[in-house]
């Protein structure tokens, strides 16, 4: 019986402590400079086309390490990354209209806390907004994507962890995201001081 | 010798289903497919798989592989996998005024096993899930859950999944379309 009791405290010590590493792990990402919360951008609950992906840091290690022969180049920007959070979603007008003030929110906290806005583009049905997060050695450490069509759908991007300009493209040309087409090697801002 | 080895494979492949854990899918994995079908509403539902493949018919599986030509490739994979289970339902008569949607509820449930999300799409009459349970930097196991209107499809994984993707993108390659998602 004792042995019992043991080991049912054993497994809840295990349960509890493994619980507890997770949700450090997020706190961690959270306080993250490059990390952006998206939390006040709903899902509509009656979008009739959606995809969220949410990869962490373990995962995107793990691909790495397993992708590392056969492309080198996307291996070494995933092993340096710690989260890469997709979230699109099928919108109609009135929903554009209201997802566009809490983007104008996100917008003035970002600039408070020096996110350097890389593209704009505003036009009548269209609305993108791509801000990247410098450290102090000007490595990026942070990417935020929010665009939206009118009528047709909204994208939320967030890459966490240190990356550069030309992997941003390769990472959208891996994932299919359609606004990292700005991030072309012509368009390196290193190129472009040339 | 011939028969021999026949009763010795005849014995495990026994006692393996007799084993807890096997064949047989367990209960929450049933509790799950079971939440997915109220929100689909009534519907007939026809089970055309639903099986658990434990660690017992795993090594007896890996046994007899080690009699075929195939061996070397099948073991590699089948000693990092150490449980299966495979839910295919046939779903009839659907209502086809209610959104195919996968229930938050099973984000929840899954979330207390250890599950966290890392693709969720839904598309117009489909959805699809990837849950993965990481354990330090180790994928321990997946959870993929795929529901149309026509089909439910339910597949957990467990195992030492890391070293499996590794080996299979190694051997395979990663190309786009079979990992679009990740």
């Amino acid at each position: 019986m004792k042995r019992f009791n043991f080991l049912i405290i054993m497994l809840l010590i295990f349960i509890t402590t493994s619980t507890c590493l997770i949700a450090d792990d997020d706190k961690d990402l959270k306080k993250h400079p490059g990390y952006v919360n998206f939390d006040e951008i709903d899902i509509p609950k009656d979008a009739e086309e959606t995809v969220e992906v949410y990869v962490r840091g373990p995962l995107l290690r793990l691909i790495a390490k397993a992708t590392e022969h056969e492309d080198p180049g996307v291996s070494e920007i995933l092993e340096k990354l710690l989260l890469i959070r997709v979230n699109t979603f099928s919108i109609d007008a009135g929903q554009a209209d209201n997802l566009k003030p809490k983007i104008s929110k996100i917008e003035k906290d970002l600039e408070k806390q020096k996110w350097e806005k890389v593209v704009r583009v505003k036009e009548r049905e269209e609305l993108v907004n791509i801000y990247m997060k410098l450290d102090d050695k000007d490595r990026i450490v942070g990417l935020v994507v929010m665009a939206i069509e009118d009528g047709d759908e909204a994208v939320f991007v967030n890459i966490v962890g240190e990356t550069d300009w030309e992997a941003i493209g390769k990472i959208g040309r891996k994932l299919d995201i359609d606004e990292f087409r700005y991030f072309s090697e012509d368009d390196s801002p290193r190129k472009r001081r040339k | 010798m011939k028969t021999k080895m026949l009763a010795i494979i005849l014995i495990s492949f026994l006692g393996a289903c007799f084993l807890p854990g096997c064949v047989f899918v367990s209960s929450d994995f049933r509790h799950t497919k079971n939440l997915i079908l109220d929100e689909i509403g009534p519907a007939d539902v026809d089970t055309e798989v639903q099986i658990q493949i434990g660690p017992g018919i795993i090594s007896m599986g890996s046994f007899i592989v080690s009699f075929t030509d195939a061996r070397d490739e099948a073991l590699k994979y089948l000693r990092d996998i150490r449980n299966v289970q495979v839910g295919v339902y046939h779903l009839q008569d659907v209502d086809r005024s209610r959104p195919i949607k996968i229930p938050d509820k099973i984000a929840e449930k899954l979330a207390r096993k250890g599950y966290e999300p890392m693709v969720k799409v839904k598309e117009r009459g489909s959805a699809v899930w990837v849950m993965t349970k990481m354990r330090r930097d180790r994928l321990q196991s997946l959870y993929v859950i795929s529901l149309e209107r026509g089909e439910l499809v339910l597949v957990e994984v467990e195992g030492r999944l890391d070293r499996l993707i590794e080996k299979a993108i190694r051997e395979h390659g990663f190309h786009k379309g079979e990992f679009m998602n990740i």
